[in-house]
């Protein structure tokens, strides 16, 4: 019986492990963005080294710690934002959406 | 023991999966608006920036009917997407949407009226997955299951010898 249970709990460690050589085998992207105000909108400008976007993954972005939104494009224009102090957190996902792990955020005063 | 060390790995096998699912969850929306037989979509998503970029097209269906052959949309400003429906007549359709972006299919479908000026009226847009995207969750809850079913019949029979060789 305990080898049985034993027997489980490696093969989940296999595949843990597996799965972790397949992640570690990646180069880390890195992620930079400024934000700037546009009229009453904002703008994020997204740089990304290690990774080809679109074509290798995403870019998800979240105002205000809000539902997440996707960017297609490396900028990202959300048209009427309110006034005052704003927090954007961006983060890098894969082709299926992912999380990749790497994410920052910055914050903005909108006049 | 064993009940212990199934219950982690059915756990951590639903966790893993569950993860994978809640990875994906962003919403989009469209504002139809319809002049003539000319259809303007805008798309836009929760924050409403333009969906740019994207491959749209618009099928009309008799009202809850199957859509017909669907029309290109072709994009102006970035996300508003436009086209001519030519040879239909005048009345009430429903009028399906579908934008794909970067691999992810959205639909919505909502009532127009052609042949007359339609104000814009929001859909809601609904994520189709087109694209089979690989997944180890599936794979993992399939070991999880074929394991769990081995090490059961596994110890319906030890139990069994075990009351047979008692007796």
């Amino acid at each position: 019986m305990r080898r049985s249970g034993f027997f489980m709990v490696f093969v989940l460690l296999v595949t843990l492990l597996a799965a972790g050589c397949r992640a570690a085998s990646k180069p880390v992207p890195t992620l930079d963005f400024t934000l700037e105000q546009e009229g009453e909108g904002l703008v994020v400008r997204v740089q990304v080294t290690g990774m080809q976007v679109p074509e290798q993954g995403h870019v998800h972005v979240y105002l205000d710690d809000g539902p997440e939104a996707m960017a297609y494009t490396t900028t990202y224009r959300i048209p009427k934002v309110a006034p005052g102090a704003h927090k954007v957190r961006v983060e890098l996902s894969d082709m299926q959406h992912r999380p990749l792990g790497v994410s920052l955020t910055k914050e903005i005063t909108i006049k | 023991m064993e009940r212990i060390w199934t219950g982690v790995l059915v756990a951590l096998v639903g966790l893993l999966a569950a993860t994978a699912a809640l990875a994906h969850s962003f919403a989009i929306v469209s504002a139809v608006s319809v002049s003539g037989s000319e259809v303007t979509v805008r798309v836009m998503d929760v924050y409403g920036a333009a969906v740019e970029g994207g491959t749209a097209s618009l099928a009309l269906a008799p009202p809850g009917g199957k859509p017909g052959k669907a029309v290109p949309l072709t994009e102006g400003p970035p996300g508003t997407y436009r086209g001519t429906l030519t040879g239909v007549n005048p009345g009430d359709y429903d009028a399906v949407v579908d934008i794909t972006v970067l691999g992810d299919l959205f639909r919505g479908r909502l009532r127009v009226e052609l042949g007359s000026s339609m104000a814009e009226t929001a859909v809601e847009m609904v994520g189709i997955d087109a694209t089979p995207h690989f997944s180890w969750g599936p794979v993992l809850y399939g070991a999880a299951v074929v394991l769990l079913i081995a090490a059961t019949a596994v110890a319906m029979v030890r139990r069994r010898q075990a009351v047979d060789e008692g007796e």
